[in-house]
């Protein structure tokens, strides 16, 4: 694959300038294929909130929003939405360190981002044992369960695996051959955290904000 | 992977420069003021005809900024723009077209392991038998 870099551009990256591939659409194909991939998960999780908001408000049986005012523990969802939003802001300045070429501080944002994402997945963690443990919600005990527990789980999956992501190009960044050059793979990443943090904003909005009536 | 310096022609990409640091502090200030302002507005007893209308907006303004600045659509190509549209234009047509084959259909029986049975009133929490 060959690449033409306009004066100023940084191969790899696009920091300071345009790089252009000489493909046939002129972008990078990896990062063509994330977007592509991207666009397939707007469905996968589409499908999923479709299937959340159709049964909603039909459990007949508690614990559900509408049958159990006191369920959803707004405040505590926000801190997670909170901790998830500024992950993807140490995500965008762990993508601009490597394209400076500031690797240390690469680092540290790329941990921060982790830690923040393991944040947001012990928070999930509290959530769904208070709900089996105290409330008796599980995926079997109603609509809301089922729904709910799949949805969020597979939100909480698509997080774990960015997480690993995020840790293994941490210490891939112990690498001497880490740096601008490879910035466009902590931009794949990004894309990817980002995409968790956007699918998380409309969950937030439609599963815990939305008023069950 | 050759490198060429003469730029190309062939190709309009619409790319730009992406921003830096102090640009996506910014955005995040933005954005942890509109879910403040979110979750705030479901404490207010007068806003509650519009909660839903205020809720979807706030939610799709946020949205659009961490897709336009955070994954750099509003820099990079439109054909990322293009591909990712087309992936959440069919993701809430899906989404509606569940609801409104939903809406106002109220099923009148349930199969259970004992058969099929009349579905029950819903019944609220501590509401008496």
């Amino acid at each position: 694959m060959a690449v033409t870099t306009h004066p100023g551009a940084q191969v790899g990256g696009h920091a300071g300038g345009v790089t252009h591939m000489e493909t046939t659409t002129g972008l990078d194909n990896r990062k063509l294929g994330m977007w592509i991939f991207l666009a397939s998960e707007c469905l996968f999780f589409g499908s999923l909130i479709a299937t959340f908001m159709s049964y909603r408000n039909r459990s007949l049986v508690p614990p559900a929003p509408h049958l159990s005012p006191h369920l959803i523990n707004i405040p505590f969802t926000s801190i997670s939405a909170f901790e998830l939003l500024m992950s993807s802001l140490t995500m965008v300045l762990a993508l601009a360190a490597v394209q400076r070429g500031e690797i240390g501080k690469a680092r540290i944002w790329l941990l921060a981002t982790a830690g923040l994402g393991l944040g947001f997945l012990s928070g999930q963690f509290f959530e769904f044992n208070t709900f089996y443990w105290v409330d008796g919600l599980s995926p079997q005990i109603n609509l809301f369960g089922t729904t709910f527990f799949t949805l969020t789980g597979f939100h909480g999956a698509h997080v774990t695996v960015g997480v690993f992501w995020l840790l293994s190009l941490f210490f891939l960044s112990f690498r001497s051959d880490f740096g601008p050059a490879k910035a466009l793979n902590v931009e794949i990443a990004g894309l990817y955290w980002h995409f968790v943090d956007v699918v998380w904003i409309a969950i937030f909005t439609l599963v815990y904000l939305l008023p069950p009536h | 992977m050759s490198m060429s310096s003469v730029p190309t022609t062939i190709h309009d990409t619409h790319e730009q420069a992406h921003p830096g640091a102090p640009v996506y502090v910014r955005v995040a200030t933005i954005l942890t003021i509109l879910t403040a302002f979110e979750v705030g507005v479901l404490y207010v007893e007068l806003l509650r005809p519009l909660f839903v209308p205020v809720l979807l907006c706030l939610s799709i303004v946020k949205f659009g900024i961490v897709a336009g600045y955070y994954m750099h659509l509003r820099f990079d190509s439109r054909i990322f723009t293009g591909f990712f549209a087309l992936g959440i234009v069919v993701a809430v047509a899906i989404i509606l077209a569940f609801m409104a084959l939903m809406l106002g259909h109220t099923p009148e029986f349930i199969v259970t392991t004992a058969g099929i049975q009349p579905i029950p009133t819903p019944v609220a929490e501590g509401a008496q038998h």
